[in-house]
């Protein structure tokens, strides 16, 4: 299975690469004021408009550092419906592939905090990486406000 | 700042070619409009001096020209497919060069037109006389521009006008 690799902070993750629609740079996005943190701003992906949403203020309350290797990843997210949004994730360092067997990926046996997105852990040399349920990765009220409020757009 | 231009190309559909199509070059060589697939048109240049062989002044070989250094065999696309065959100098403005497998080739004509994309269902439209007369070089005809244009199928041509050489 293939996954997409990225960081928050120093802590590496992995995102099956199928639910992954696009990695495209961290470009210039349309600001949203009044827009919850987390919400980084509107991204113009190939016409549409994306909701982007910065996974380190997120979890980690720090802006995504503006690296070059910061990207967007857009992904399918359903919104409350079920309707097939598009979303886009800033995160750093997410320019590497990991092919690998699920399997390898073992739950920590640590209760990790209340963090649904977050799955079992695989150990590689530089250490472990975390599978990211990216579908679990926007609190319930931040996806509504997302998807009603800022975005109404179907694809 | 760089992210402005980022967002430009962000911005941009991404354009996935549509399956079951094929590129093929337009080109024209005396009254007929043709086409040979992308991947075969190797360049096209300015009409070179074809230098005719000793013994083989009819049929289709015109002769040598000299492209880059290349001697290169020029044939006559107008006699290979039996189209009304009028004098060279009166349409001979760019010199095609294709590639079949390594083996070049090079055919006056008279002009040309860039990729087109070309879908399957676009082929095999009503007859022209290029597939009247040579059916087995031609894949088939679309139109273009309100014109009927011939695709050339590259392998019978290229196989034919080896034969003929040896």
């Amino acid at each position: 299975m293939l996954f997409l690799l990225f960081q928050l902070g120093p802590d590496r993750y992995a995102l099956e690469a199928r639910r992954v629609v696009e990695v495209v740079p961290f470009a210039a996005l349309k600001s949203l004021p009044q827009a919850p943190a987390g919400v980084a701003g509107i991204l113009n992906y190939r016409g549409c408009a994306v909701p982007v949403v910065d996974l380190s203020e997120l979890t980690l309350a720090k802006r995504v550092e503006e690296r070059l290797t910061t990207r967007i990843i857009v992904v399918r997210h359903p919104d409350a419906s079920g309707r097939a949004r598009l979303l886009g994730f800033l995160a750093e360092h997410a320019t590497e592939t990991l092919q690998t067997d699920p399997s390898r990926f073992v739950e920590p046996g640590v209760k990790l905090g209340a963090a649904p997105f977050l799955g079992p852990l695989l150990m590689d040399a530089n250490g472990p990486i975390q599978w990211v349920h990216e579908q679990h990765l926007l609190p319930e009220p931040m996806r509504q406000v997302i998807f009603a409020e800022l975005c109404p757009i179907q694809i | 700042m760089y992210r402005q231009e980022l967002a430009e190309q962000v911005a941009q559909h991404r354009r996935y070619p549509e399956p079951a199509t094929a590129s093929a070059i337009i080109f024209r060589v005396g009254n007929e409009w043709l086409a040979l697939p992308t991947r075969m048109f190797q360049e096209v240049s300015e009409p070179r001096p074809i230098h005719s062989l000793p013994h083989r002044r009819w049929g289709i070989v015109l002769g040598l020209a000299n492209v880059r250094g290349e001697l290169l065999i020029c044939v006559s696309l107008t006699r290979v497919l039996g189209l009304e065959d009028s004098p060279l100098s009166s349409w001979y403005r760019r010199l095609l060069v294709a590639n079949s497998h390594g083996n070049r080739l090079a055919f006056p004509i008279n002009e040309v037109q860039g990729p087109h994309r070309l879908h399957e269902r676009e082929l095999n439209g009503p007859p022209g006389p290029v597939i009247q007369e040579r059916p087995a070089f031609v894949e088939g005809v679309f139109q273009w521009r309100e014109r009927t244009v011939g695709l050339l199928n590259p392998e019978s041509l290229f196989s034919t006008i080896h034969r003929n050489l040896a």
